[in-house]
């Protein structure tokens, strides 16, 4: 189920209401089965899949805890595999083969063993991690294995976060699905705010960017070099508003119920630098990586050069993570590239004139962007033809701001690019005011009120509601 | 405790009207930049004259025939029900709508074109039929296309959400007082003429393709087919002119299709006239593109139309 959708428009509500109707010893039960039914809206046969990394990790959990000397380990590592595994069939499963159909080819021994013809399970990559998490903090002994298998499903199935995160820490979410949540009306009000505000970054902005940046993307061969550095440029807005406005709904559904998520973006464009990008977006995965790769790795504690080396495995692993596909490992080395040159000329750190910072943060900004082409680009070969276009000042078939061609259904016109101008300056101004959970401080009432009436007329009036799913629903 | 409740009732509250205020001077807009088809809609949906011709179609069919010539000419008064982008789903509903509201017409002409039968796009533009969602037979195709029609009427600010950015901008357009109808056109009982340019060149809007056939279209022909037979109404089956066959050689099943029109018609003992076969389709200036007639073309067209439709008004209806 989308959350931009009609059928969760009724499904929130409900849900919600019958929380807190219920006594709460039942309230799990009813949140596992919303849970499971907003899964099931994608495709019911997946809820298998889910069960068997929950089942396989919740007697890992207690096995780890009652195992002693290397059992432990080996309870860990069954779950991992079994973790790794699934995501191995079902997401890298057909990379694999066409990588080694090809290279096998190359080396003089073709061979054609066959593709899988399937859909890769929604949030894959979000509840494996996240059931992963669990099992290496029992094992690091930071947390208790859950004996109560529904809590414990509840844990890797709550349904604000199931299908794109934030990928949450056994240790902050469990312990609040035994606490008793009561009523907030100020709760209630917090995370409707943000709903609505992580919609309006989907639905106005996201969604209605879309548009031009498939189109142009769709067909870089003859595009001119302004229309892929336009398509890029809004891309690099699109995923954000698409991604982080999913996080917003997510937290913000989460808070209305009495849960806490984790923030999982804190303003990644105004970051000055590289470094400070990734303690700024994706933040739940950043930290993942850092905790259950990069520190075991070594981290930074083992010289310059195993530090450059560590970080590029995260980076690439975490590209990988993305999708089976070549152009994300090559958007992790990319950022991986950056971030290893950025520690090599790393300054001591000290305040920055103003005029400085500016410069650092649209420096930065150009940077991600160039690595978003990797990332959005339709195989390595688009992304060879845009940077050749972009860097060779490529004018193809003219220069174009909007799509008047449509694009499935709809077009991108001149009232599409100035909406999604508008919304984007409102999103600019919104953004550096306030906290990333848009709390706001309640001094200005009236001010408050206008704010949200304006942003639900806004959201109402000029959403594009054609039920687009979210980027990161494909990881 | 009660004041952050209050506030969020107080949003949607002032949200809602506000939505409700904008989106009623929103349609204003929109009715008023495409008065042609607002006036064509209405005259569908709430009109009540005794016409005894109509014609169903596609743009097709509303840039082809002109009313007045064929009623110059047979003597009828007829009315063209063509609607841009129409298929068979919307062909159904505008044919039922109408015998909701008027008297039975003598006879139908329904001119289908290859993609009349396709029906991955229900609509071409649902949002025009937003203002007659009390007709059933809106409604039940509304509902048939996961459109929600009693949440729309009952909240009919909600309509703004299906409305792509092109719509937005008619409803600003409509409200400077700007139309789509150019002040030369002609617009007479339906019929609004395309321009009076000739072809130049090939048509490049084209693209080569396999047109798909729905199931349900042919049930819904199959239903128009019947409603007709039932209300004594005869029905007669067209293919549009079309510059030297042009479109057909741009779908790879378009022979394939035209001959299923064909044998649906053998069967149900109809009249299926191909009009793309008529001396008028090779020549260039009667057409604005491969697939609409221009202003002389419709002329010229519709007075071949009545020649052509003549006998079959005066004729009684074969047995079934």
């Amino acid at each position: 189920m989308l959350f931009n959708s009609w059928s969760f428009l009724l499904f929130f509500p409900l849900v919600t209401a019958v929380y807190f109707l219920l006594p709460h010893r039942f309230r799990w039960i009813h949140l596992l089965a919303a849970s499971a039914l907003f899964y099931a809206a994608f495709i019911p046969a997946y809820l298998l899949i889910l069960a068997f990394t929950i089942g396989v990790d919740y007697f890992a959990g207690i096995w780890i805890e009652q195992a002693q000397g290397r059992k432990r380990k080996m309870f860990l590592l069954f779950s991992i595999v079994a973790n790794v595994g699934t995501l191995a069939v079902f997401k890298y499963y057909n990379f694999f083969i066409e990588n080694a159909n090809g290279l096998l080819e190359w080396l003089g021994y073709p061979v054609d063993w066959s593709l899988w013809n399937i859909i890769l399970p929604v949030g894959l990559s979000f509840h494996t991690f996240q059931a992963m998490s669990y099992t290496i903090e029992v094992y690091r002994g930071k947390q208790k294995a859950e004996r109560h298998p529904g809590i414990y499903a509840l844990y890797v199935m709550f349904y604000p976060q199931l299908v794109a995160g934030p990928i949450e820490r056994p240790q902050n979410l469990l312990p609040q699905f035994r606490r008793e949540h009561t009523f907030s009306s100020q709760r209630l009000a917090d995370g409707l705010r943000l709903m609505l505000w992580g919609l309006f970054k989907k639905v106005v902005i996201a969604d209605r960017l879309a548009v031009y940046v498939n189109a142009v993307y769709a067909d870089p061969q003859d595009a001119h070099y302004l229309n892929l550095l336009l398509a890029t440029f809004f891309f690099a807005i699109q995923i954000y508003c698409d991604f982080s406005g999913y996080s917003d709904m997510a937290i913000g559904a989460a808070k209305t119920m009495g849960f806490d998520l984790m923030t999982n973006f804190r303003r990644p464009y105004f970051a000055a630098g590289i470094a400070e990008f990734w303690s700024r977006w994706h933040i739940s995965l950043s930290t993942w990586f850092k905790d259950y790769l990069y520190i075991p790795l070594g981290g930074n504690r083992l010289g310059k050069a195993r530090t450059m080396l560590n970080l590029a495995i995260v980076f690439l692993v975490s590209g990988f993570w993305h999708g089976a596909k070549w152009t994300f490992v090559i958007w992790g080395a990319v950022h991986a590239f950056l971030l290893i040159s950025a520690s090599l000329f790393k300054e001591k750190k000290q305040e920055q004139p103003q005029a400085k910072q500016l410069v650092s943060i649209g420096w930065t900004f150009l940077l991600v962007c160039f690595a978003w082409i990797f990332f959005r680009a339709g195989s390595l070969a688009d992304a060879k033809i845009i940077l050749h276009h972009i860097f060779t000042m490529h004018e193809g078939a003219g220069f174009s701001a909007v799509v008047t061609e449509p694009v499935g259904r709809l077009e991108f016109g001149f009232t599409s690019l100035l909406i999604a101008l508008l919304a984007m300056l409102i999103l600019f101004r919104v953004e550096l005011r306030n906290k990333p959970d848009m709390e706001l401080i309640g001094k200005k009432p009236a001010a408050d009120f206008v704010f949200e009436t304006g942003l639900l007329l806004i959201v109402l009036l000029f959403g594009v509601f054609n039920q687009t799913s979210f980027i990161y629903f494909q990881f | 405790m009660k004041k952050p409740l209050l506030r969020i009732v107080f949003v949607l509250l002032a949200a809602t009207v506000a939505a409700q205020g904008l989106f009623m001077l929103g349609s204003k807009g929109l009715q008023r930049y495409h008065h042609y088809r607002s006036h064509k809609f209405e005259m569908i949906f709430h009109g009540k004259h005794d016409h005894d011709l109509i014609f169903i179609g596609s743009s097709r069919t509303q840039s082809a025939i002109d009313p007045m010539q064929v009623d110059s000419i047979c003597g009828t008064d007829s009315y063209n029900l063509g609607v841009e982008g129409a298929n068979l789903a919307e062909f159904h509903l505008l044919f039922k709508a109408w015998l909701e509201n008027h008297p039975n017409p003598k006879m139908v002409l329904l001119t289908l074109d290859l993609s009349s039968f396709d029906l991955s796009r229900r609509f071409f533009n649902p949002v025009a039929y937003y203002p007659y969602l009390e007709s059933e037979a809106v409604s039940a195709a509304m509902s048939a296309d996961d459109r929600r029609p009693l949440l729309l009427r009952a909240l009919p600010f909600l309509q703004v959400a299906d409305y792509d950015d092109y719509t937005r901008s008619t409803c600003f357009k409509g409200l400077r007082g700007e139309t789509d109808v150019h002040p030369a056109a002609r617009v007479f009982q339906g019929f609004l003429n395309s321009d009076e340019k000739g072809m130049t060149g090939a048509d490049t809007n084209i693209r080569y393709t396999t047109i798909p056939v729905d199931e349900e279209a042919k049930k819904m022909l199959e239903e128009i087919i019947s409603t007709c037979r039932s209300r004594n109404i005869r029905l007669i089956l067209t293919y549009a002119p079309e510059y030297r066959e042009g479109w057909q050689k741009h779908a790879s099943n378009s022979a394939k299709i035209l001959e299923m029109i064909t044998k649906l018609a053998a069967k149900h003992k109809l009249p299926f006239l191909r009009h793309d076969q008529l001396d008028i389709c090779s020549d260039p200036a009667l057409f604005v593109n491969t697939g609409h007639l221009n202003k002389k073309g419709a002329a010229v067209y519709s007075r071949l139309l009545g020649e052509t439709l003549r006998p079959y008004l005066i004729a009684p209806r074969p047995a079934d």
